[in-house]
């Protein structure tokens, strides 16, 4: 990959894994960090990455990376969440915000393979690539989270 | 005898509630239970708390587990697998008319189609990464340029080098003349009788005597040098006596920079051909813009290189050009 691939890749992929890491930490700084790191590393092999697997090798990093963090964050236990920018916080009820809820309430690994899924539309195969899971396993995660995230809108009465 | 009596039904229960009765077992305790209504008021709490949710899952489970459920039929009990199969968009088109024609006219099961189409994540595309250029490296477009100044000056020298060179140079050493009459790479009449070849070549150095003292006249371009050198060769190659092993010997006492030609004949000519250039590398290549080209591969750590002939033999001339690996070498014959 050259300096101008991986400058694209910049352009394009440096939002999509701030979102990720930001939907995962929920801490802006830690989200930036995570972006800093992943791209640094990626740019110091980017000699040895083809430039068409640079969206994979992004996220296979970042994930990584996201999961060192939550691990030190964990031990520290001095987790400083904020909100997200951009959210619709005004709104009193709103599906997606119900969903983003219910989405805490999933184990971190089920949480990971239903936004790889879901944000960036990788399938199952991809998805397995970069966590380092299998394809059933990740289909499996996906499946359960599919029925945990429905059965919690359920609960709290919010069927339109 | 019932599988599943009075006598053995509690470790059929009991298996049941740790999850590891299989399917038909759980039919036949279910069916047991069902049929014995007495026995059932004593564990109902621990049915009712386990019964629907494990049945369930243990559906969902096996179908998750395999790889391909295009045999599977869809059934009450296992159709809330397919519903989320097909809100991920992994069901094919067979099971999407099943489904659908399960799901029709059952308001549970189109709530709970409609549930699960509603549990999917899109990204907020307002949350952006605002330091973009942080990341970003600086591309190496600029160091191109020393590429452009090589060709460039490579091709201003090879301009004016085949301007210079267009007069022909007729002053030809010694050494590549005879050695061009010679042809001892084939067998050769003239050497057949001492006389003869003695008068031929008296007569030959004659000839080049002639040749040579014309083309010094001619040649506005040689150094005083450079035909005093010649003329003491000629007087040189007057006073030898020539013989076929005199004159081989001679060729090899040639002035230092004498272009050797390979004689020719009809079974070698073309690896004649083939190899003149590359003696012509290996005896008369210069670089004259060796100062450029060796800063150039310095700066872009690549190796450029530019030969060219040195104006000592009308018969070849030829240019070598290398950038990495880029190269491109040409013959000229006038």
């Amino acid at each position: 990959m050259t300096a101008r691939d991986y400058n694209l890749a910049v352009d394009e992929y440096s939002d999509n894994i701030f979102r990720f890491a930001l939907k995962h930490l929920k801490n802006e700084m830690s989200a930036k960090d995570i972006v800093q790191e992943t791209f640094a590393k990626v740019w110091s092999k980017h000699e040895n990455i083809d430039a068409e697997k640079v969206k994979s090798y992004l996220f296979t990093t970042a994930y990584h990376a996201i999961v060192d963090w939550a691990k030190q964050e964990k031990r520290s236990g001095d987790i400083e969440q904020t909100k997200e920018q951009g959210t619709s916080g005004n709104i009193p009820f709103d599906v997606q915000n119900v969903l983003n809820e219910a989405l805490e309430k999933l184990p971190e690994i089920q949480k990971s393979v239903v936004l790889l899924r879901d944000y960036e539309g990788y399938n199952y195969a991809e998805i397995a690539e970069i966590t380092g899971l299998n394809e059933s396993q990740v289909k499996v995660y996906i499946f359960r989270a599919r029925v945990t995230l429905r059965e919690y809108i359920k609960r709290l009465d919010l069927v339109i | 005898m019932e599988r599943i009596s009075i006598f053995n039904y509690e470790a059929f229960y009991l298996d049941f509630l740790e999850g590891n009765l299989n399917e038909a077992d759980t039919l036949l305790l279910m069916n047991f239970l069902e049929a014995n209504p007495d026995l059932q008021v004593d564990m109902e709490d621990g049915l009712s708390s386990f019964q629907e949710e494990s049945i369930e899952l243990d559906h969902f489970s096996k179908l998750l587990l395999k790889a391909d459920t295009r045999a599977t039929a869809i059934t009450s009990e296992n159709v809330d697998y397919f519903i989320v199969a097909q809100s991920e968009g992994v069901l094919d088109e067979v099971k999407e008319k099943e489904l659908s024609a399960i799901i029709a006219g059952n308001e549970t099961l189109e709530k709970e189609r409609k549930l699960a189409g509603m549990v999917m994540f899109s990204p907020n595309t307002n949350i952006i990464y605002s330091d973009k250029a942080g990341l970003k490296k600086k591309s190496r477009v600029l160091v191109l340029w020393p590429y452009a100044a090589a060709i460039a000056a490579a091709s201003v020298v090879l301009f004016f080098w085949s301007t210079i060179d267009s007069t022909p140079i007729s002053v030809e050493p010694i050494g590549s003349k005879i050695s061009a009459s010679t042809n001892y790479g084939v067998k050769n009449e003239k050497v057949t009788s001492d006389s003869k070849l003695n008068k031929s070549n008296q007569n030959e150095k004659t000839g080049q005597n002639q040749s040579i003292n014309q083309a010094v006249k001619k040649n506005q371009f040689n150094s005083i040098e450079n035909v005093a050198t010649k003329e003491s060769s000629i007087n040189q190659m007057k006073s030898n006596p020539i013989g076929p092993i005199a004159l081989i010997n001679e060729q090899k006492l040639a002035p230092i920079g004498t272009i050797y030609s390979t004689p020719k004949s009809p079974m070698n000519e073309d690896k004649n051909e083939a190899e003149d250039l590359a003696l012509v590398i290996k005896t008369e290549m210069h670089n004259p813009i060796e100062p450029l080209t060796k800063f150039v591969s310095k700066k872009t750590n690549t190796e450029v290189d530019f030969q060219t002939t040195k104006k000592v033999d009308e018969g070849r001339r030829g240019f070598h050009l290398k950038i990495g690996q880029f190269e491109i070498s040409k013959k000229k014959k006038n």
